[in-house]
Parts: structure tokens; C-alpha cells; sequence
């Protein structure tokens, strides 16, 4: 931990919050790197709004220190109101001001002096230059979006905060407005931190990625190593498909179903599978039947069962159709491994038909 | 997406405290009116009046006050009913018409039913013209059911209508495919749909007949009120009035408790329609029949009103009685009733944010003290503010800052309500926007939140200058002496039989009024 945070434009150190019993933060720590976006991803209701609300200002910790800049704008005995923190939010509703035309929207938190040319310089940025006499019911909800980032942007603050600044876009524009607002703040040269729920939005997106359960973060780095390397199987399981089985390491090996794998751990484990590293052929004598199958057009996700009920999953190519009931050899290229306690297994995220309920997943601390 | 929790969150204005010092000063005034009749109910006042007095006066109340909302909703249901679920040509045009009388005071009501009759009436002249006979004065019981009736089918026609308009058809066309014909469905289906609505137009007749002052004392009909003035009027000791005017509020708070209770639990369409009914094909019979109803009530409601004072004022001209036209009193009655919308407007701002933004039991109990004195009767509010001022704070005694203080208290509400809803259409997101754009609360207050609450402020206040222009009896108790406004102006003409300069006030004074009518309306149609 760097106990200074002066390198971070933002520091956020062991936050604790409580309200009326429920726990939402509990120690949050969180920094972010000068220019980069980091996105804290989570499911919803664990804090992530709560911890940016934090650093806004808009809420108060119960204890914990946020750092801007290198100064302390939350600890023992201070707080830094919001409007002094030199901290921009979008929000989800993007919150523009309906009286105001977009001109005047943009240039609301700048000085007299620099007014007109900065918020003409802004919204320049953002590819909305001319628009300035239009009000913000006169928008679509993408202009809109980028109104409000160009608003965030224009005092020129040290972090812009975004909280689920695309859960208001329908599917087909999200994508689109992503990619814009990703190189918009890139070419601004910000420091950003968004707040989302959407896994694909946060890989697609971000610098760094802080998986957030239960109050706090619990893996933080670049996503696809995040994604490679999960800390946890929770955030195997919440970054994508995984199916997990349990098996035994015995002297520098596991073996399964499918092969061997070469470990440094010994005794009991739990074995992640993504379905995007499992190949299937079909196979007269292969040890596997194909239980289940989706077909998604541009490829194809086959359930398969192996010798010691072990389910899989595999993503493939469209081709060769396989129907419930065909038998296939099975080639996973890479597996991951827990050392984790299993007194729940972790069902598969789609199951198939007639497949008992899952459990309630217990996530390891 | 995660609810922010209410509990910690800090606001993006300035503090609690503020506001509550600010509303504190503007609502505290409140509970002088409603101590004083407090003190008339329980302090031993009511039995200086008779008892059989008293019981007879509160059944006459009683009777017209049910008669008239009876009649009112059927007739004001039927009209929501034609105006918003049938293809009625000129149903825009006949709405406008339908809620016009809704700006006429009850005295000019009184003045106009009062004007058409009698040996001088205007009908009575057409009458004998015809080779008929003079149409009798008509007075007591069912000359104020006519005129309050007829003044009340807009309140029920503007709460029913928007709830016609938006019933889910597919609950009718459930009910149609599972067997019901068109009548069934209209008792079983349709009409319990509206009922809230129905319930909560029927309530506010209800109160507003009871707390009428301006008919019932022009025709002559011994309820509550008209026994208050002629108490207070009539004799030196002041106790029998406020006792009825204790008696009285009583009964109106009641009815307050119940609209108030029943609209609580009339929330039960959930389901958002996704389109609007088809109307329903009237046909040439089913058409004449529509518009001879509406024609009917308009003739009454509208025609006849309008003619009446045209014909007083022509006839005036004519034989020059009419010389002395009012200007001074129609100055005053803008100015005060300009000064009072002014006052409400400021002053209603710390009692909306604190009833929306800081949600509280104490922001409860505010609300309800500005509701509660909104039901009080301005007649028993005059009584209780002059008792006030002559027991308790003399220099008072009547000014004109006691009048508009009292005005402002009295119609506030009618402010609280569109400022309201301005005020929650503020997302608490915009005021954080602002300050974490560098603006402090005070300057988030002063940009982002005032401005947009503007539009309720403004429509609100056109509302209390329209109501205060109509004021007569808190206004009668609590005037400044030879302080004369249209309204007094009229009242007092028509009381005394000098229709004329009545007719001409009562003119003046409709003609003021739809200037702020002009503002409303055009909010109404902005939302």
C-alpha cells in the first residue's frame, strides 16, 4: 500500500461506512494512476456508488482517509466540501441543467475570464461544436451523454468520477458511445473513475479494474490479467463464464478428466474452466456426451459431461453441428486452480434443462 | 443501481436549519387562527349559543352542503364523462366553457341569480315582455344550491376528466371480452376506476359549500357562516361567533381529514395505459342529446350570468345611473391581492424544500398545519385572526399587514402544491452536479434550484391572486376601515339592492381575473 498517496490524483484509504446496520463500505481502498481510467466493477448494492459518492463529496465516510492531488480531503477532522475538490461527477442521469442551453450547461463551472472559449474548446472535444444555443431536451440521450462529459470536463478537474454513465443508453448506442468517451477522455489526458456493472463495458474500457464485493475491492489490475489471474473464483465467476470442478494435486500434478496439468499445490483444489479455452471434436469413442447446446450464429456453446460429473462448457465454432447425446473427445487449453475450500460447489451459469437448482454461492473471503 | 440511502446523504443546499428557521417564521403565524378557535371549541365559547340554534344552523349547512355536492358530481361527472370518453364535437371548446364559472365568485353567482328576478330582473322583464309573470325572488335553501351547484360542476369536471382520459382501455376491453355489455362496464369497471377522483372533486364541493359565505348571505340562507357575520355584526359580544366559528371549523377539518384520507388509499391503477381509449360513437342522437345537456348547463352556468350583468350595466348607461365607476377599489383589490401572491410565492420557498427535499416527521407535521388552515372557512380564519389582534396584538388591529399576512397564510397551500411538483422534478443529481462544478449551496440554490422551481412559483402565485381577488369575508372582518375592494363593492351593492354598480363591479372583477387564468392555463398546457 502507498501509505502518501501523493503520487495518486486520487487515494482513497480503509473507508468504512455503515447505514442503519448495513455494512456498504468496509475498508475500501482504492488509487488511480495520473491519466488512466480505472473502473470499479461489482454487482449491484456492494458500495460502488456509495465509495464514489465518498469521494464526490456527497456522502460521508464513517471512518478512512481520501487523498486528491495529495491533499487530504477526507480524514480525522477534515472535510473538503464538494464544490472544493476539484472533482468532476457524470452522472447517470447526467443531471444537465434543463433551464440552461448547452452552452451555458458546459461553461457552469467556469470562471467568467475563460467561459466562452473553454466550453467552445470542450464541446469541440466532444464533437458537438454548434451546438451551443440547443437545449438539453432538444438532444438525443448520446448528445446528452457527451454534453454532460463536457460539462465534467470543462473546469479541467484533477478526477472525473461516472457512475453507470451508460445504463441509460440502449444496448445498440452503448457500445458506440463507449468508444468515444473512451478516446474523448484520452485525448482530454483525464483521470477518470466509472462505477459500472457491466462486466464487457469494464474490460472493454478500462486502464485498470477494481473488482468490488461485499463493501470492498478485492482484486485490482489491468483486465486481462484480472481476467487471467482471478484472486478468487468470485471474480472468475463475475468476469466471465467459468465452470469449476474439485480435484486433488498430488506430487506437482492434477489430473482430470481431459489431461494432466502441472501445479505447485498438493491436496484438495477447485479447477476453474473458461468455455472459451475448451475445444470438442466429435468423437465415436470420446469420453465426453454433449448434454446441451446454444447456438449463437457466430459460434456455438456446448454443455458436455465427463467421467466424474464433471460438466464443461465449451464455446466454439458454429460447425460441426453436435446434438444432445453425441459422443466427443474434449481438449482444454490452459486450466486455473484454487486452493479454495469447497463446502459449496459453484454451479455453471447456464444450466441445462432439468439440472438441479443451484446453491447459494459462498464466496471465500 | 444502487438507492442512495436518505439517511447520511448530505444535501447539495444549504442546511436544515435554515430552512426550518425560515419556515418556522412563515408557518408559525398559522397557529394563531387555529388556536383561537381551538380556545372557541374547548374554552366553554359554544355554549354561549342555543343548542337548538346551533343544530339547526349546522343541518342547514349540512343540507346544502350534501345537496350540492350531489348534484354537482352528477352533473360534473357526466361532463368529465362526454368531454373525455365520447366523440362530442367541439369537446375542446366545450371544456374551456364547462370550467370557466369555476372563476366566478359565489357572491356574483348570488348577484346574477338575484339580477334576472324580481319586479327589476332582467328574466322578469323578458318574462312579462313574453305575457308572462314576474319570476318571484328566489331565496333561501334553493336559490344557493342553484348558484353553488353551478359554480361547483368544474371542481368535480377538473378532478374526473384527467381520470377518464387515462383508464387503461384494456381493462374495458377485458371486461367486454369476458361478457360484460357496454352499461355493465361502465358500473362495474369504469366508474370504480374513477371513483378516487369522483371522491376527491366531491370532497373539495363539499368544503367549498361549506365554507361559502358570499351566497348564502346575499339569498338569504341561514347556514354557519351567514350566522357568523350576522353574530359578529350584530352584537357587541363577540363569544356566540366564534363559537360558530369553532363549530364550523370543526366540521370543515373533517371533511379535510377524509379527502386527505381517502386520497391516500386511491392509488389503485398502477397499470400505465400504453393508449387511450377510442372514444365512444355518440351518433346524431346521442350528439344533440350531449350538446343539449351542455347547452343546458351553459345557458345557466354561463348565458344567463353574463347577460344578466350586461343588461344591469346597459341599463345603467342608459339611464345614467352609472357614473361612479369604481377604479380606486379595482386598484386596490390588484395591488393587494398582487402584493399577497408576491408574499405567498417568497415565503411558500423553505416550505417546499423542506417538505420534499428534508422528509421528516416535523416536515409532516408542516405540511399538515398548511393543509389544516387551508380548510379552515375564511370566515371563521377572519373572525379568529380579528379576536387574535384584539386580544393579543392590538397595533395590529386592522392593518393592511395583518390582511396580507392573513391572506398569505390562508392560501399558501394553493402555492405549496405547484411549487411542489416543480421542486421534485429537480433530480437531487442536478444540485450535486452543481457543486461538484465549484458552486456552493447558496450558489446551487441560486442557479440550478430556484430557477427551475420557477415555473410552480409562478403558477401558484397566479392562483392566490386569483383567490385573493375573490376574498370577501376575511377580507370584510379584517380591512382596514373605508379599505373597499371589488369584491366588498359588490357584495355590499348587491346586498343593498343597487344591482347596477353591482353588475359593474362584478364585471371589473371577472375581467381582472383572467389575467392570472391567461398564466395558468398556459402552464397547464406547457406540462
Amino acid at each position: 500500500m502507498n501509505s502518501s498517496g501523493n503520487h495518486h490524483p486520487l487515494f482513497a484509504h480503509a473507508l468504512y461506512k455503515r447505514f442503519l446496520g448495513t455494512v456498504a463500505l468496509d475498508n475500501f481502498n482504492l488509487e488511480v494512476e495520473s491519466g488512466s481510467l480505472l473502473t470499479v466493477l461489482g454487482p449491484s448494492g456492494v458500495g460502488k456508488t456509495t465509495a464514489l459518492r465518498i469521494l464526490a463529496g456527497f456522502e460521508l465516510p464513517d471512518s478512512g482517509t481520501v487523498r486528491i492531488n495529495g491533499q487530504t480531503v477526507n480524514g480525522p477532522g477534515v472535510f473538503v466540501p464538494a464544490e472544493r475538490r476539484q472533482v468532476s461527477m457524470v452522472f447517470q442521469d447526467y443531471a444537465l441543467f434543463p433551464h440552461l442551453n448547452v452552452g451555458r450547461n458546459v461553461a457552469f463551472g467556469l470562471k467568467p475570464g475563460e467561459r466562452l472559449r473553454r466550453a467552445s474548446e470542450v464541446l469541440e472535444m466532444v464533437g458537438l461544436a454548434g451546438l451551443e444555443e440547443r437545449m438539453p431536451h432538444e438532444l438525443s440521450a448520446g448528445q446528452q451523454q457527451r454534453v454532460a462529459l463536457a460539462r465534467a470536463l470543462a473546469p479541467r478537474p484533477q478526477v472525473i468520477l461516472a457512475d453507470e454513465p451508460f445504463s441509460n443508453l440502449d444496448a445498440a448506442l452503448r457500445k458506440k458511445i463507449r468508444a468515444e468517451v473512451r478516446s474523448i477522455l484520452r485525448e482530454a489526458d483525464t483521470t477518470t473513475i466509472m462505477v459500472t456493472h457491466d462486466q464487457e463495458e469494464a474490460l472493454a474500457m478500462s486502464d485498470r479494474l477494481a473488482l468490488m464485493n461485499e463493501g470492498r475491492v478485492v482484486q485490482a489490475g489491468p483486465p486481462d490479467y484480472v481476467y487471467r489471474n482471478p484472486a478468487t473464483s468470485w471474480v472468475a465467476e463475475f468476469l466471465g463464464d467459468a465452470d469449476f470442478f474439485d480435484a486433488q494435486a498430488r506430487g506437482g500434478r492434477i489430473t482430470t478428466p481431459f489431461g494432466t496439468f502441472p501445479t505447485n499445490r498438493s491436496g484438495p483444489v477447485k479447477v476453474m474452466v473458461r468455455p472459451e479455452t475448451v475445444t470438442v471434436f466429435p468423437h465415436a469413442q470420446g469420453a465426453a456426451v454433449v448434454v446441451y447446446r446454444e447456438f449463437f450464429g457466430h459460434d456455438q456453446l456446448l454443455s458436455v459431461k465427463l467421467p466424474g460429473d464433471i460438466t464443461l462448457r465449451a464455446r466454439c465454432w458454429p460447425q460441426p453441428a453436435l446434438a444432445p447425446g453425441d459422443r466427443v473427445a474434449v481438449s482444454v487449453d490452459g486450466i486455473h486452480i484454487f486452493e479454495e475450500p469447497l463446502e459449496t460447489p459453484t454451479p455453471p451459469v447456464s444450466l441445462p434443462p432439468g439440472a438441479p437448482i443451484p446453491q447459494r454461492v459462498v464466496i471465500p473471503r | 443501481m444502487e438507492v442512495a440511502h436518505p439517511v447520511s446523504r448530505l444535501k447539495a443546499l444549504p442546511p436544515n436549519t435554515w430552512w426550518w428557521v425560515l419556515a418556522g417564521v412563515v408557518m408559525l403565524p398559522a397557529a394563531a387562527p387555529l388556536g383561537v378557535l381551538a380556545y372557541g371549541l374547548v374554552g366553554g365559547v359554544v355554549t354561549t349559543v342555543p343548542v337548538r340554534r346551533l343544530l339547526e344552523l349546522a343541518a342547514n349547512t349540512g343540507a346544502l352542503s350534501v345537496t350540492v355536492t350531489l348534484t354537482s358530481s352528477l352533473i360534473g361527472g357526466a361532463t368529465a364523462w362526454l368531454v373525455s370518453r365520447t366523440d362530442l364535437p367541439g369537446k375542446k371548446f366545450a371544456t374551456v366553457l364547462i370550467v370557466i364559472p369555476f372563476a366566478v365568485p359565489s357572491f356574483v353567482g348570488a348577484l346574477t341569480l338575484l339580477g334576472a328576478t324580481g319586479a327589476n330582473g332582467v328574466l322578469s322583464a323578458v318574462s312579462t315582455w313574453l305575457g308572462g309573470e314576474i319570476i318571484r325572488y328566489p331565496s333561501g335553501f334553493w336559490a344557493a344550491w342553484l348558484v353553488l351547484t353551478l359554480i361547483s360542476v368544474p371542481l368535480v369536471h377538473l378532478a374526473v376528466a384527467p381520470a377518464m382520459s387515462s383508464l387503461n382501455p384494456t381493462l374495458e376491453e377485458a371486461a367486454r371480452g369476458l361478457g360484460a355489455g357496454r352499461s355493465k362496464v361502465f358500473w362495474t369497471v369504469t366508474l370504480p376506476q374513477v371513483r378516487p377522483a369522483l371522491t376527491a372533486g366531491a370532497l373539495l364541493v363539499a368544503l367549498y359549500t361549506i365554507s361559502d359565505f358570499g351566497a348564502v348571505s346575499l339569498l338569504r340562507y341561514d347556514t354557519l357562516t351567514r350566522a357568523i357575520y350576522l353574530e359578529y355584526a350584530g352584537r357587541i359580544d363577540r363569544r356566540p361567533a366564534l363559537g360558530l366559528a369553532a363549530v364550523l371549523t370543526a366540521g370543515a377539518l373533517l371533511v379535510v381529514w377524509i379527502e386527505r384520507s381517502t386520497r391516500a388509499r386511491g392509488v389503485w391503477f398502477t397499470v400505465k395505459p400504453r393508449r387511450t381509449a377510442a372514444p365512444l360513437r355518440l351518433g346524431q342522437v346521442g350528439r344533440v342529446i350531449g350538446w343539449g345537456f351542455l347547452g343546458g348547463l351553459l345557458t345557466f352556468s354561463l348565458l344567463i350570468p353574463i347577460a344578466v350583468l350586461a343588461a344591469w350595466m346597459l341599463r345603467g348607461l342608459i339611464s345614467g345611473a352609472l357614473v361612479d365607476i369604481p377604479w380606486e377599489e379595482m386598484g386596490r383589490s390588484i395591488w393587494v391581492a398582487l402584493l399577497t401572491a408576491v408574499v405567498a410565492a417568497l415565503a411558500v420557498v423553505p416550505v417546499a424544500i423542506i417538505t420534499t427535499r428534508y422528509r421528516n416527521r416535523w416536515a409532516g407535521l408542516l405540511e399538515g398545519g398548511a393543509w389544516a388552515v387551508y380548510g379552515v372557512p375564511h370566515i371563521a380564519v377572519g373572525l379568529a385572526m380579528m379576536m387574535f389582534t384584539l386580544w393579543l396584538a392590538r397595533p395590529l388591529y386592522q392593518t393592511l399587514i395583518l390582511l396580507v399576512g392573513v391572506y398569505v397564510i390562508m392560501f399558501l397551500p394553493q402555492v405549496l402544491g405547484p411549487s411542489r411538483d416543480s421542486l421534485a422534478r429537480v433530480s437531487p443529481s442536478m444540485e450535486e452536479a452543481s457543486r461538484s462544478l465549484g458552486k456552493s449551496p447558496t450558489q446551487t440554490f441560486v442557479s440550478v434550484t430556484l430557477p427551475l422551481m420557477a415555473p410552480g412559483l409562478l403558477s401558484g402565485a397566479a392562483l392566490v391572486f386569483l383567490t385573493t381577488l375573490r376574498e370577501l369575508p376575511a377580507t370584510l372582518l379584517l380591512r382596514p376601515a373605508g379599505f373597499e375592494t371589488l369584491a366588498i363593492r359588490v357584495w355590499s351593492a348587491t346586498g343593498e339592492g343597487f344591482y347596477t354598480q353591482g353588475a359593474l363591479a362584478g364585471l371589473l372583477l371577472l375581467l381582472v381575473a383572467t389575467l392570472p387564468l391567461a398564466i395558468i392555463a398556459r402552464h397547464e398546457l406547457i406540462r
